[in-house]
């Protein structure tokens, strides 16, 4: 499936979605303008989504992501809900939000958390360009995300590289945890700046994060 | 020597790449030693010199149940009330086939508008593999009341192979639904306030559910 070289604006649940084990997906060089959010992720494999730029998400109101009962709002441009396997997002360039999309990217649980069988396993968060949303840039939401699976054969886990998320309302990036779920998550070669609580903020527990702190 | 220099205007590029597209299909047709494909056009042959027929009604329903697979249509300026189920491997043509939706699409007149509007269900219903929607402008549909699930600009179901290219779609539920099928493209289009059905499965450019 590829989607590529488009233009979406004024869709208000977002301009793409993707759902219910749809594979293959190629999501490249579009752009967003007034959308809810960008692109919606639930239960995916194997999809690129890299070198989309997008702006001004949440401007002209918003439509649930999912009807319901109870109708479910994103809270992000870009929305990572739970069962997603092997799902890259890369070189996007993401600018300014308003309530209820709060964040640039979200591993969220808005849509439910994401244990096992529907956990997040290996997903690349790399080289994005994110500014100005009224929340965070780049947030793992609690329990939601897990780079070290157990019982699988797949490679690497999950990471956060290279990105640069300037003057968002909360945190640059947020990785959240009470538990071990979003622990040993590497984050490598971040630029944050300018954003209003702190740039980096972890609050997982376990070992094998690699180079965060909260500054 | 003196390089010459031709510029077209938008009715004669149509032209042109309708003329071009249909001389391809006869040519690969003939090499294969098959029937030549018909070039289907509405509302009338006059739309593109390449026509070989035209349906009666004029309509691009009427068009896709007489076409068979390997078939061209294409589809003049105007606005067409309609729902059209595709149940062949066939390619159809509108007005802007082969211009990038998001550049210089801002006049009406110039487009084939297929409004579903009052149908109740998808404006373009993908029931085949290799279909090729290439060059309208899609809308009006939306989900109150329909008696199909999910009506959108143009909704593919378990098929592959479709290509939606150079496309408007706008104010409907959703401008493209994707439902199984896979190794399709949709490239260069413009997807715009796809808000209609309010609340219920509404609000998206594209939604994929579930395709491999």
């Amino acid at each position: 499936m590829v989607i590529t070289e488009n233009e979406f604006t004024g869709n208000k649940a977002a301009a793409v979605g993707s759902m219910n084990e749809t594979q293959d997906a190629s999501i490249t060089n579009n752009t967003s303008e007034n959308d809810g959010s960008f692109v919606i992720f639930i239960n995916t494999y194997w999809t690129h989504f890299s070198h989309n730029h997008g702006k001004n998400f949440g401007h002209t109101g918003v439509l649930p992501a999912l009807p319901g009962p109870p109708p479910i709002y994103a809270d992000a441009a870009v929305v990572i809900g739970p069962g997603n396997l092997f799902l890259v997002i890369s070189d996007n360039d993401l600018e300014k939000g308003e309530a209820p999309i709060s964040n640039g990217i979200a591993f969220t649980t808005v849509f439910g958390t994401s244990t096992a069988p529907n956990a997040n396993w290996y997903l690349n968060v790399i080289n994005n360009k994110i500014e100005r949303f009224p929340g965070n840039g780049i947030v793992a939401e609690e329990e939601l995300v897990s780079s070290t699976p157990t019982g699988t054969l797949y490679g690497p886990g999950s990471f956060i590289v290279g990105n640069k998320v300037s003057d968002n309302g909360l945190d640059g990036i947020f990785i959240q945890g009470a538990s071990t779920y979003n622990s040993s998550i590497p984050l490598d070669d971040n630029e944050a700046e300018g954003n209003h609580a702190f740039d980096c903020h972890d609050t997982s527990t376990g070992t094998g994060t690699l180079g965060t702190g909260n500054t | 020597m003196r390089r010459l220099r031709i510029r077209l205007n938008d009715q004669k590029r149509f032209v042109c790449s309708a003329a071009m597209a249909a001389v391809f299909v006869l040519l690969a047709g003939g090499a294969n030693g098959l029937a030549a494909p018909t070039v289907w056009c509405v509302p009338s042959l006059s739309v593109n010199p390449s026509c070989t027929m035209a349906p009666t009604p004029h309509t691009i329903s009427k068009a896709v149940s007489l076409a068979s697979s390997g078939d061209t249509i294409i589809v003049g300026p105007g606005t067409y009330n309609e729902s059209v189920t595709i149940n062949a491997a066939i390619t159809l043509l509108g007005a802007q086939a082969g211009n990038d939706a998001r550049v210089n699409r801002h006049d009406p007149a110039k487009e084939s508008t297929v409004d579903a509007t009052g149908k109740g269900s998808s404006a373009f219903y993908v029931h085949e593999e290799s279909v090729v929607i290439d060059g309208f402008t899609v809308e009006g549909a939306h989900s109150y009341g329909s008696p199909t699930p999910y009506p959108a600009g143009i909704y593919v179901g378990s098929y592959k192979y479709v290509q939606v290219l150079n496309n408007i779609l706008q104010n409907s539920s959703t401008g493209v639904y994707q439902y199984g099928g896979g190794q399709d493209v949709i490239e260069h289009n413009l997807f715009r306030n796809n808000n209609e059905g309010g609340e219920v499965d509404s609000g998206y450019g594209i939604f994929l559910n579930g395709v491999p």
